[in-house]
Order: structure tokens, then C-alpha cells, then sequence
């Protein structure tokens, strides 16, 4: 489904990836583990056009992609959800989803996402009309993914979906996310805390100083 | 000090103001582009209008009013993908903005200057007559302008709060990048604000045209006000500048009948130096300075 040949990519004068290639099949749950710096969360957006990728290929769905902006990725169904949440923190928990849903595939069922999203968390729908500045960290990283889904992903990526929740939220995070991935939903997520993916995931990747190799957790775990 | 002229003065300037304001903080909001040519926009409004009415076409004020705002709108769609988008590319581009859209003020100027001449034009109040409030008389003509200066604002606020390409705008000025995440076409976006903002300008330089005239550089004195009304009420607040407008409006029509028309701008000044001393961001500002 996505398939990452060589790619390099730079923030300004600074080399951060360099050749990485990584694939993931329709159906997986692939993990990219590394500790903070080595350039996971830059892979991330390069891959999904919000940074600008060098050289290399990248392959989705069978057509490269490699320039595209992420409007035209979001609107073939390749979703990113920010590590820091990035919420439009001055619109209300409503407003942030249903900008998810702003690319044309998504906005035509948009009422029927809503409602899957507010099955999966009713606190979402509770505090439907408050403003996302309000909200604790964890009903954030709930309309994070949220807003996510709304896109109507068929390749959801997700950057460390644990960062600043309590260890209880992000044990039930994960669990979301595998039966997201159950369901049928393709997904790619970077961690740094390995221990956390235990029987969750396909396979997964390390990536250390911006060089990634084809790994399992415990190779990871010798890592730290 | 007559009270109720204070009053309709202040609302009638108050209301234009806002026009003005909005559009320039709409931009900034979306694109942090402070627009050093809003002014010449505004003054090209005039002209356009003018030359709609007299310059050949021979409308009528309404359908001049009217057939304005499309090109108004366009011309700021192709100002941002012409020059402020190739911009945007580079560092520093925030001060190379600046820049250019202050050259674009002088070569609109000097573009007006050599196809119209130096001297002012004018368009006739459009509707003639007044009424009496509380014994004073108000001339129909400001009673519309207020109304219709209140008409576009709130289209601009209905249209930014209810419509779908609306909450896009709103979503890029609070995040660029989770408005990119969710698929909005961010450059698209910057072209709707930028047209937003130059039909706001331009009309406000049409309703105008009878009281001030117009003439190439006319626009100075309506950049500097919404300037000053914008930092006010809060860089990239659209809410704030109406409220800063009114503010300011009031304040001018108070100074200008108890100490005289000079004043009013070193009152503005003062004000908003003691906004900024205490309240850094302006009235509803967004982001710190």
C-alpha cells in the first residue's frame, strides 16, 4: 500500500533522513520505534506532503506521490495525526472534526463519520460544543484521532499517539488503535516507548540517526 | 458638544472603519501578511467605481457598486498568487512581504496617477435628502453607508463562522499546519483572504468616494487608521478590529468636536500606546506580538 524507496529529507541546512525505505502492506499495523531526535516524526510528515522530500520515491496505492501536497493525500485517504495534537485550539470539538472531514470524500458522509467517532468516545459528543483549549490532554489526543477518522483514512499515521498521556490513557489508546486497525484500517505509527506495542503490531522498523533498519521490539529494547 | 452629533459621527465612521479594519486583519490573521498596499486597494475601489460610472460604461452608482466587487475580488486572488505567494518560499519572507506590497501601494499610485491624472474625482452622494435626529440633521446617505458597511460585515462573519470554506480560513489563521493535516489547500486559502480583503477595502473606498474624493494617494490616511485599529484590537482578530473600530470612531468624533480635526490622530496614538503597555496582544489579539 506504501511503499518508501531511498527517500532523503532536510530541515534547512540540516540532513535529517537519509536513504530511508520502509513499506506497509494493506491490512498492518507497522510501528516505527526510535528514540526522540533520530528523525521519526519528520518521516512521518515528509511522507504524508507536509515536508518537502529531497529525492527517493514514494509509492501509495500504486501511483507515485512523492511531490504531492498533502490536500491531494488527505484527499486520496492518506491522514496524519500530529504528535503535539495540533487542534484548532479556538473552535470548538465539533469544528475540529468536522474540518477533518474537509476533503470532498470525507465531507459527502460526514454526519455518519460523526457518528462512528462519537461511538467509539461519547465524552467527545458530552463536550461536543467546548472549545479545545479546554480540554485535557487526554479528550485531545481523542479528537486528534478523531479528527483523524474523519478524514475517512485508508492509510491512517499516527505520531506517537502516547506522547503526554497517563500510562492507563495510553494502554487504551493503543488498544483503539489495534481495533481500528482490525476493522480493516491500514496503519503506520512511530513510539518511542516500545513496551507499549507488545502484541499489537505486524512489524516494525528502527530508525536511529535518521537511518532505518527492519527491526522487532526486542532488537529496540537492546537499542535503549 | 452636541451629543447626538457625536454619536451619529462616530457610529457613521465607526461603521467604515470596521470595513476597512476587518480586511486588513483578515489577512494578517490568515497569512501574517502585513498589506502596506490595503490603502492603495482601497483608493483603486474608487477608481474602479468611478470609471464604471464615468470613465466609459456609464453605470448607474448601484450596478458600479455591485460589478466592483468581482474585480475587487479577483485582483486580490491574483496579487496573492502573483507576488506574495513566490515570496512565501524563501526565509525572511514576512519582511520581503512588507516590502513588495509596499512598492505594489506606489505602483498602484503611480498606475492611477498616469491613467486617471492627479486630480480628485468625484462620485455624488447616492442617495440625496436627510432626516432629523433629535434635531440634528443626517443625510440619508450616511444613514446607508452605515447600513451597508454593516451588511458586509456581517457577511464576513456569517460567512467565516457558518460556511465550509469559511471555517477553512478560521482553521488557517489558528494552525497552518493542522489546517494543511486536514487537507485544506492552504494557498487556496490565502487567495480567498486576500480577495476577502481587497473587495472589504475597495468598497469602503467606493462608499466613501462622496465625502472624500478620490485621488491616487488618497489611500494613506484609511491604511494608517486601520493600522492603528488592527494592532489595537488585536493583530489578526477580526472581532477585535470591530470593536476597536467603534472605539476609535467615538474617540475621534469626541476629540474632533471638544478639541478639533488635528487631534485626532495623536488621540488614536495615545490610546493605543497605553492598549499596548497593559495588554501586549490588543483588545482580542491572538498571538503575542
Amino acid at each position: 500500500m506504501l511503499e518508501v524507496d531511498r527517500i532523503n529529507v532536510s530541515y534547512g541546512d540540516f540532513h535529517v533522513l537519509h536513504d530511508v525505505s520502509l513499506k506497509v502492506e494493506k491490512g498492518e499495523m507497522v510501528a516505527v520505534l526510535g528514540a526522540n531526535g533520530h528523525g521519526k516524526s519528520t518521516l512521518l510528515k515528509a511522507l504524508c506532503g507536509l515536508l518537502p522530500i529531497q529525492n527517493g520515491t514514494v509509492r501509495y496505492e500504486g501511483s507515485d506521490i512523492t511531490r504531492l501536497a498533502s490536500t491531494e493525500l488527505v484527499q486520496r485517504g492518506l491522514v496524519y495525526v500530529a504528535e503535539d495534537r495540533r487542534l484548532f485550539r479556538d473552535m470548538t470539538v465539533l469544528d475540529n472534526l468536522m474540518l477533518g472531514a474537509f476533503n470532498t470524500r470525507a465531507w459527502k458522509c460526514r454526519e455518519k463519520t460523526l457518528d462512528q467517532v462519537f461511538a467509539l468516545y461519547p465524552r467527545l459528543e458530552e463536550r461536543r460544543h467546548q472549545l479545545c483549549r479546554h480540554l485535557s490532554g487526554g479528550e485531545a489526543q481523542m479528537v486528534a484521532l478523531g479528527r483523524g477518522l474523519m478524514s475517512k483514512p485508508h492509510l491512517l499515521v499516527i505520531d506517537e499517539p502516547s506522547l503526554g498521556l497517563a500510562p492507563n490513557l495510553t494502554a487504551q489508546m493503543m488498544e483503539t488503535i489495534h481495533d481500528l486497525n482490525r476493522a480493516g484500517m491500514t496503519i503506520l505509527l512511530v513510539e518511542q516507548n516500545a513496551a507499549l506495542l507488545t502484541g499489537h503490531i505486524s512489524r516494525s522498523y528502527v530508525i536511529e540517526e535518521g537511518v532505518i533498519a527492519e527491526g522487532d521490539l526486542s532488537a529496540f529494547g537492546e537499542l535503549q | 458638544m452636541n451629543i447626538v452629533e457625536i454619536l451619529i459621527s462616530g457610529t457613521t465612521q465607526g461603521a467604515v472603519y470596521c470595513v476597512i479594519a476587518m480586511g486588513l486583519s483578515l489577512v494578517y490573521g490568515t497569512s501574517r501578511i502585513l498589506n502596506f498596499a490595503h490603502g492603495a486597494l482601497y483608493t483603486l475601489g474608487g477608481y474602479i467605481a468611478w470609471f464604471l460610472m464615468y470613465g466609459g460604461p456609464g453605470l448607474s452608482f448601484g450596478l458600479a457598486f455591485v460589478v466592483s466587487l468581482p474585480l475587487l475580488f479577483c485582483i486580490g486572488v491574483a496579487l496573492e498568487a502573483g507576488i506574495i505567494r513566490p515570496l512565501r518560499r524563501h526565509a525572511n519572507w514576512q519582511i520581503n512581504a512588507i516590502m513588495v506590497t509596499l512598492g505594489l501601494a506606489f505602483v498602484i499610485e503611480n498606475g492611477l496617477q498616469l491613467l486617471f491624472g492627479p486630480k480628485t474625482k468625484t462620485i455624488p452622494a447616492f442617495i440625496e435628502g436627510g432626516v432629523s435626529i433629535g434635531g440634528t440633521t443626517v443625510s440619508l446617505y450616511k444613514i446607508a453607508l452605515v447600513g451597508i458597511s454593516v451588511l458586509l460585515v456581517v457577511l464576513l462573519e456569517l460567512f467565516l463562522a457558518r460556511t465550509r470554506a469559511g471555517k477553512s480560513v478560521q482553521a488557517v489563521s489558528q494552525d497552518l499546519q493542522a489546517a494543511a493535516q486536514v487537507g485544506i489547500n492552504v494557498n487556496r486559502v490565502f487567495g480567498l483572504a486576500l480577495g476577502l480583503s481587497v473587495v472589504l477595502t475597495g468598497a469602503a473606498g467606493i462608499l466613501l468616494a462622496p465625502v472624500f474624493q478620490i485621488s491616487p494617494t488618497g489611500g494613506w490616511s484609511p491604511f494608517l487608521k486601520a493600522f492603528v485599529i488592527v494592532v489595537f484590537g488585536g493583530l489578526g482578530s477580526t472581532r477585535g478590529a470591530m470593536l476597536a473600530a467603534f472605539i476609535l470612531a467615538f474617540l475621534e468624533a469626541i476629540v474632533v468636536a471638544s478639541v478639533g480635526p488635528g487631534w485626532a490622530m495623536p488621540a488614536w496614538l495615545i490610546v493605543l500606546m497605553i492598549v499596548l503597555m497593559t495588554r501586549p496582544k490588543g483588545l482580542l489579539g491572538v498571538w503575542e506580538n
